[in-house]
């Protein structure tokens, strides 16, 4: 675990470097890995940067209106550097919103520019995953195992870690297919049904995990949900590509 | 043929998958009070119990019932100087409705000049002596400022490292846990 990454009198956020870092490898390896059919190095970078900024200005304009009387009284609180004045879920759809009117204006293929983007979300996930290694927000149940971490009063499983693994194994095992699918959306579908699956299984060790009634585990249940939809395009578009 | 042994595969996958979350729910009994100590979001807060400059000293256990802020601070450490105004505000703003703590990390401060900054910034909310260090060990302290924000139950609800905070980030945190009524 380490939040802070102090460098002489600079405290830096390692959480937030690593996000940034894995944005920029991420980016990197997806323009590298662009289909020739595809969108342009431009249109790729426009859609990234234009989902995050959207999604960034809308989370905190969610987040002032849910607390307007807050921002009333200190307007300038609305460009505060701090992560925790944001509406993540109304961002995060505003900022695919913004990418989707962006497609659409430059005539992109949904499924062609899904792929596109899949290096990037692949290697983004890696990255987020050290982030929360880092930021100790992510924690297993007690274990004895070998390599179990001491944290937060016991010895855990290190579960961002196994994420981090899990995410590593998928990108490996896509490596070759970037670019290269039998039917556009393949590599794409593949890769959500592949960390879906992964999600699954490695909540069951997760220490914090949000429940349903009944101790069913949230993340699980939504991971179930996007395996089973995931199974259901790729029948689907395989069927359409015949 | 191939579509058709596909459909069966992921059928099979769900059906697996679906055994799993029932097999990995959490049992009942551990869906009861939370009950480990820990400086981590959704753990009890560890117990201190420190004394203010005039010798009072002040056990955290003993404020349970009220919404609490710990803040870690120092004298040298600037975004800790920046924030201290916010934080004074904050508890002229509230008074009694909860306690707000600033506890000096002093085995890496200056006494004098620590002093000397609460004299400066008129700070009247209650400030801790961390003279031997426990206190940034119990809470794993990495940087300054840390705040954590601690619910009725004594269960932190927030950790923010680094700062300095704004007004709306202080009271976006202590508010929803005024309002939680015991």
């Amino acid at each position: 675990m380490l939040p802070i990454l102090q460098i002489g009198p600079l405290a830096l956020r390692t959480p937030l470097l690593l996000a940034l870092l894995g944005l920029y490898v991420g980016l990197s390896l997806a323009e590298r890995r662009l289909a020739k059919d595809a969108l342009s190095v431009g249109q790729l970078n426009t859609l990234v940067f234009l989902g995050l900024g959207c999604g960034l200005i809308v989370a905190r304009l969610a987040f002032a209106l849910q607390h307007w009387a807050l921002f009333v009284e200190t307007p300038l609180s609305l460009i505060a550097l701090d992560g925790g004045l944001l509406d993540p879920w109304v961002g995060g759809a505003a900022g695919i919103i913004a990418m989707l009117i962006y497609g659409q204006r430059q005539k992109l293929s949904l499924w062609a520019t899904l792929d596109a983007l899949t290096p990037l979300l692949a290697v983004w996930v890696i990255f987020l995953s050290l982030a929360f290694l880092a930021s100790g927000e992510l924690y297993g149940t007690p274990t004895n195992l070998p390599w179990g971490v001491e944290l937060w009063g016991a010895k855990r499983h290190p579960i961002a870690l196994y994420h981090a693994l899990a995410g590593t194994t998928i990108l490996v095992s896509l490596w070759g297919k970037f670019g290269k699918g039998n039917f556009a959306g393949q590599v794409f579908l593949h890769y959500i049904l592949l960390t879906a699956a992964v999600w699954l299984f490695l909540e069951a060790w997760r220490a914090n995990s949000p429940l349903l009634p009944g101790g069913i585990r949230a993340i699980q249940a939504l991971a179930w949900l996007v395996m089973g939809f995931a199974f259901w395009l790729l029948d689907r578009r395989a069927k359409n590509s015949l | 043929m191939a579509i058709s042994s596909n459909r069966f595969i992921a059928l099979l996958t769900l059906a697996a998958a679906l055994v799993w979350i029932l097999f990995s729910r959490v049992p009942a009994a551990a869906l009861s009070s939370q009950t480990e100590v820990a400086p981590q979001k959704g753990f009890i807060a560890p117990d201190l119990s420190l004394e203010t400059p005039q010798g009072e000293r002040i056990e955290l256990s003993a404020l349970r019932g009220k919404p609490l802020i710990l803040n870690f601070w120092a004298s040298w450490c600037p975004p800790c100087r920046a924030e201290m105004p916010t934080l004074q505000a904050l508890h002229e703003r509230y008074g009694s409705e909860f306690v707000l703590l600033g506890i000096n990390a002093s085995t890496q401060d200056s006494l004098p000049k620590a002093y000397q900054l609460i004299a400066e910034l008129n700070l009247t909310f209650p400030i801790l002596l961390d003279s031997n260090g426990t206190a940034v060990s119990a809470y794993r302290v990495f940087s300054l400022p840390t705040t954590f924000f601690i619910d009725r139950q004594g269960i932190i609800r927030d950790v923010v490292v680094g700062g300095p905070l704004s007004e709306a980030s202080l009271r976006a945190r202590l508010e929803p846990l005024i309002a939680e009524r015991p």
